[in-house]
């Protein structure tokens, strides 16, 4: 084996002399990389799409890859690694830990390709620690959208609330920065308790069977905020499981299609709408400006909305107005006006 | 590696017709059946090359080396415990735990040896308790290291509230940033690790123990081992190479996760049966497990510099480990007849 | 008998493995309610014979004929078509299951599509076990039945339907106790009657002249003779297999009588033994008799520290000492051959030295770490002296039975042991092997060893022992010395008849 592994970096060493010529630009067309946190969830799915329209859009080369799991930077950083080989111009990338992939960052420095973050910011003191510089930070404030549904909840509970929380997976920034934007929003309210808060690991079924044995600890929960839709949803079906559908305020964030059909149906009070395909866009826009060495900004920000049955109401008359032009939107506009 | 002496050793009387010639350098290092998996990495690597001009670069080689190593190193505990005709599950929290004590104790100013020494300690204790629970407990292995899994993921995550703990000084860092001339630092642990685990299973009482143990474990009691502390080592060792792995990725990541290691279990019981380990124990080789983690490594990169989707990559990976254990065992089944 | 056409022919198989010719034109003819014994030492063929036979491997070149007509058997779906039927010394039951589940397994009567119709299931076979005259409840768990009752199931089970018309038996009695073997050895009669044609491969020479009526003998891949049992003697027979005058069927070398080396005293273990004592003295060989479940083993483990003994002491060298494990009775130099050496004496992918040295590791390393070929410097000679047919390097797995005995002899030949215990020392090997074990444990005796030999097969006892304790239902039922000892003696005792 030993022999074996010789004979590989032998041959390894020749070829290397015969590709170095060839390696930097194998098309004509610029490659950008775009390390996603993973493909598993809608929210990346968008975001792949809407980089994949900008980077066909300009007529780049678009690579998109991602670890298994969201949470594993070991596996992100070795995807980071692996794309260097291949001599990338700009790497965009939804940091999984924003600590950790500034070692992974570091290894781009080294090799001169420029970095746009997206989503997940970079911390700061970290990456100045490694001597990383960053293009531009591309996202929306995670924090600023807890904000919206913290004083959202107090809005619609008139000040008064007791408050089940659903965390992400603790020590993961972005869930991290939606709670201290939520705790900070109601924390001037004093009708408002927090009674519980518990990690459901960003998952639909850890989501129902947490705020189950939330239930069961509190009966008296009239309000969830879930870091994300996917465990709201999950919250939702314990919810119904108990018998209380409607009885309790759930407010999500990422605005999922099936949380937007839950609020459109009632069932569900309100969740924070991120874009992500307007953040992959906006990520592969900037990768290009980077390397045609034009100006970006060092902060795109992405906008964010909460969606509520409110919001949605022009929505499902905007759907019954075109209703009449065609079958494919009636499904959806269902929902709504059994409600109205 | 040791180079054995090819010759087989004299004071074959009236040799049996039956058996096959056996040398040493075979049966030691790799058998006959385990050039089927070299001849795997080799064609794993030759289409590699043929389908993209980045694989067979000196720099790309040295990174699938550096990333394999902290998989092989985990899959040299998890071949000594296959080998014993165990499984540890536990090895990834190890990881984690390992990890995040080694990580609080540099935080908290400790020299960097006693930081070292707390977290290989932290991962050899909770091998230990593996080991004494399934030795002198009697309890399966699968459900003791099931247990210690979630243990010491919790343990992690409580200890941290959850938090990594991040940013180390260069001292600290150079385990995985520092080179020896080219040769990346994880690499060179890697093989020292090999090298170490490599004497110990073919030079030591112990790591005979570990064989006969997994062939049969009533008869090696039976011939006076004190098999339950063995065994208790045996998962020892597991812990300290995931806590030695935990050392490399915190050194890499600059960040002690009490998340990190997930599913490492996994990775590492698939370089062992990739490298021809039986998962029956008593049969395999730890240069086998060498070569199952680079054909993971190998196949993770690969995939990655040809573009390949992340789904994709999935389908693909779990292929080639059906694939090569079927290969393997084709084989073994041809060596037997 | 003779005017039929036979059940079966075999004509000229042969079949080569890699680096060895296992068979050469083998001819093997085989008639209706022929009882035919196939004897040869291990690696004869015999076992090779079989499973072409029975498809388990194919041959190279060769001719079967299954009632006159040209059979090609390439599977064992194929032997099954034409009536062959194999019992293996391995059984193959489904313990938690039921007696006629086992014997109906993925055969079982059902109705609606698939809900098994039990009433029909017990009623058949109870019809089976009443045809072939055997007692079992065909609702009894097969995990509760004892070796010989499981060996009937599997019978039965070969038996299902009519159509069996050849019966191979592979050492079927290599553990049974000798009135489950009278058991065994009147169904197969019943059968015989009945026009089944029946192989019987064994090593036992008592049981070919008891059953057999026609005898192939064979050697080295190659038919040597066949012949009706009464043309034949049992030193011809010896003669015959082996190809060398066995003189001694049991060379028994009376050694002189040392000192007391070891002293069993109210020995006893729950469910098992019951107040126990006896001495061993240095240069004797202690018989142990007893059926299957006497005890005999139980008692073997708690002397050699494998099990705990509850009440009573054990004394070594006259000083009481206690086990916690093999390892404290291994230093005090007591060895034990298991009952089973597969399960309990050998690990069958390592090699032979490595076998041999594994008691030794402590010794041989110098901090753990084994010098080079230090395994194979201890385990040549003993395998020079013992004859095992093999080289060091190679792994037991490899070996035939005989030889793989001697290996697990060997662990206990490299080191400081005095006291040896042997469980069933020579069962399913052969019987140059076996000789050559009967003068190993002379020479052990001469040297001043202590041996304590437990075996079903009274000659071996009565013919290597100098005193025979008999065991029944965990106690010892009596002492006799091998002089006055007479095979019906110890079987009256065995089963609890005399005091």
């Amino acid at each position: 084996m030993k022999k074996a592994l010789a004979l590989i970096l032998v041959v390894a060493a020749f070829s290397t002399c015969c590709n170095r010529g060839t390696t930097t630009t194998t098309t004509g067309r610029p490659t950008v990389a775009f390390v996603l946190k993973t493909l598993n969830h809608p929210f990346f799915v968008d975001m792949r799409r809407g980089a994949q329209e900008a980077a066909d859009r300009l007529g780049v080369t678009l690579q998109v890859q991602a670890a298994e799991r969201e949470i594993d930077v070991e596996k992100q950083m070795q995807i980071v690694e692996n794309l260097i080989q291949t001599g990338v111009q700009a790497l965009c990338i939804t940091p999984s830990g924003s600590r950790e992939i500034v070692s992974a960052l570091v290894k781009a420095r080294d090799a001169k390709v420029p970095i746009i973050v997206v989503d997940t910011r970079v911390d700061a003191k970290a990456a100045a620690d490694a001597g990383v510089r960053t293009e531009t930070f591309v996202g929306s404030d995670n924090y600023e959208g807890g904000r919206l549904a913290g004083e959202y909840l107090v809005k619609v509970t008139g000040g008064k609330a007791r408050v089940g929380i659903l965390e992400g997976i603790p020590g993961h920034e972005t869930g991290d920065s939606r709670l201290r934007g939520f705790r900070d929003a109601v924390k001037a309210t004093p009708g408002i308790t927090i009674v519980a808060s518990q990690p459901a690991n960003w998952e639909r079924d850890q989501g129902f069977n947490v705020f189950q044995n939330m239930l069961q600890a509190h009966s008296d929960i009239d309000s969830v905020f879930a870091c994300s839709d996917l465990m709201a949803l999950g919250a939702l079906e314990a919810i119904a499981a108990a018998g209380r559908t409607g009885g309790i305020k759930v407010i999500g964030f990422d605005a999922l299609d099936d949380a937007k059909k839950a609020i459109a149906a009632g069932t569900m009070e309100a969740s924070v709408a991120q874009f992500p395909s307007e953040m992959g866009r906006a990520a592969v826009e900037s990768a290009v400006k980077v390397i045609r060495s034009e100006p970006v900004p060092p902060d795109i920000k992405v906008r964010l909305e909460l969606v509520t049955r409110h919001l949605l109401k022009p929505v499902s008359l905007l759907v019954t107005k075109i209703r009449r032009a065609g079958w494919r939107v009636r499904r959806s506009g269902e929902a709504s006006t059994r409600r109205t | 590696m040791i180079i054995a002496s090819s010759a087989a050793p004299p004071g074959a009387r009236s040799v049996d017709a039956m058996a096959p010639p056996t040398s040493r350098a075979h049966r030691l290092l790799l058998p006959a059946r385990q050039f089927g998996t070299v001849i795997g990495l080799v064609a794993l690597c030759a289409v590699l090359w043929i389908l993209t001009p980045h694989f067979l670069t000196v720099s790309n080689l040295l990174n699938v080396a550096e990333q394999t190593s902290i998989n092989a190193i985990v899959a040299v505990g998890m071949t000594f415990v296959i080998l014993s005709a165990g499984i540890d599950l536990s090895v990834g929290s190890i990881v984690a735990i390992a990890g995040v004590v080694l990580g609080t104790a540099l935080q908290a100013g400790q020299p960097l040896v006693v930081a070292l020494a707390l977290g290989v300690a932290t991962g050899f204790a909770c091998g230990l308790a593996n080991g004494a629970l399934i030795s002198w407990g009697g309890l399966p292995p699968f459900i003791v290291t099931l247990g210690t899994m979630s243990i010491a993921r919790g343990a992690a995550l409580l200890f941290t509230e959850g938090r990594p703990i991040s940013g180390f000084d260069a001292g600290f860092r150079v385990l995985a940033t520092g080179r020896a001339g080219f040769v990346p630092a994880p690499v060179i642990v890697m093989g020292i690790v090999y090298a170490a685990a490599h004497f110990v299973l073919t030079r030591t009482t112990f790591g005979r123990y570990v064989y006969a143990i997994g062939g049969n474990e009533e008869a090696t009691r039976l011939s006076g081992v004190p098999v339950r502390f063995h065994k208790t080592m045996i998962y020892g060792v597991s812990g300290l190479m995931s806590a030695t792995a935990a050392v490399i990725l915190t050194a890499r990541l600059n960040s002690a996760q009490p998340i990190a290691g997930m599913m490492y279990e996994l990775d590492a019981i698939a370089a062992t049966v990739i490298g021809g380990t039986s998962l029956m124990g008593g049969d395999g080789t730890l240069g086998g497990t060498l070569v199952g983690a680079l054909i993971m490594g190998v196949l993770r990169n690969g995939l990655n510099l040809l573009g390949v989707s992340s789904f994709l990559q999935q389908i693909v990976i779990g292929g080639v480990i059906v694939v090569a254990v079927l290969l393997d065992t084709v084989l073994k089944r041809r060596n037997r007849t | 008998m003779s005017g039929r056409a036979p059940v079966l022919e075999m004509r000229g198989i042969s079949k080569t493995f890699p680096g060895v010719v296992a068979l050469d034109g083998v001819d093997f003819t085989l008639h209706a309610g022929d009882v035919h014994m196939l004897l040869g030492e291990n690696g004869a063929g015999k076992s090779t014979l079989m499973k072409i036979l029975s498809g388990a491997c194919g041959k190279d070149a060769g001719e079967i004929r299954v009632n006159g007509r040209p059979a090609a058997i390439d599977s064992p779906g194929d032997a099954l078509a034409l009536g062959i039927r194999v019992i293996y010394q391995e059984l193959n039951l489904v313990p938690q299951l039921s007696v006629a589940e086992n014997i109906f397994l993925g055969a079982a009567p059902t109705r609606w599509g698939g809900v098994v119709d039990w009433r029909t299931l017990y009623g058949n076979t109870s019809r089976l076990l009443g045809d072939l005259g055997m007692t079992l409840d065909p609702g009894a768990s097969v995990s509760r039945l004892g070796l010989a009752q499981r060996q009937m199931v599997e019978i039965a089970k070969a038996l299902n339907n009519s159509d069996a018309s050849i019966l191979v038996m592979d050492e079927p009695t290599s553990s049974l106790t000798s009135r489950e073997v009278a058991q065994l050895f009147s169904l197969i009669e019943r059968l015989s009657s009945r026009g089944v044609a029946i192989v019987y491969i064994t090593h036992r020479l008592d049981e070919v002249f008891r059953i057999g009526r026609r005898i192939t003998v064979m050697r080295d891949g190659r038919h040597i003779t066949t012949r009706p049992i009464a043309d034949v003697t049992v030193s011809e027979l010896v003669r015959l297999m082996a190809n060398r005058d066995l003189t001694e069927h049991f060379p028994k070398v009376r050694a002189e009588r040392g000192p007391e080396l070891l002293r069993v005293e109210r020995v006893s273990r729950r469910g098992a033994l019951t107040d126990i004592t006896f001495s061993l003295h240095a240069g004797e060989v202690l018989g142990i008799a007893g059926l299957l479940g006497a005890g005999r083993t139980e008692l073997a483990r708690v002397i050699a520290g494998a099990d705990r003994l509850h009440e009573g002491r054990l004394l070594v060298d006259g000083r009481e000492v206690r086990f916690r494990g093999p390892a404290d009775a291994i230093a005090r130099g007591i060895g034990l051959l298991p009952e089973d050496r597969k399960a309990q004496g050998l690990v069958a992918g390592l090699t032979v030295a490595r076998n041999i040295a594994l008691p030794h590791g402590r010794r041989l390393s110098r901090l753990g770490v084994l010098p080079r070929h230090c395994e194979v410097r201890v385990a040549k000679p003993i395998g020079e002296e013992l004859r095992v047919k093999a080289t060091p390097t190679q792994a037991v797995r490899l070996l035939s039975g005989g030889n793989q005995q001697k290996v697990v002899l060997g662990k206990w030949l490299a080191g400081d042991v005095r006291i040896f215990i042997f469980d069933e020392p020579t069962r399913g090997i052969d019987v140059g092997a076996k000789v050559e074990i009967y003068h190993l444990i002379n020479r052990l005796t001469a040297r001043g060893a202590g041996i304590i030999m437990i075996s079903s097969e009274l000659p071996e006892l009565l013919g290597m022992s100098d005193r025979i304790l008999v065991m029944h239902r965990g106690r010892i039922q009596t002492e006799i010395e091998a002089a006055d000892a007479t095979e019906e003696g110890v079987l009256a005792a065995a089963l609890g008849l005399a005091s």
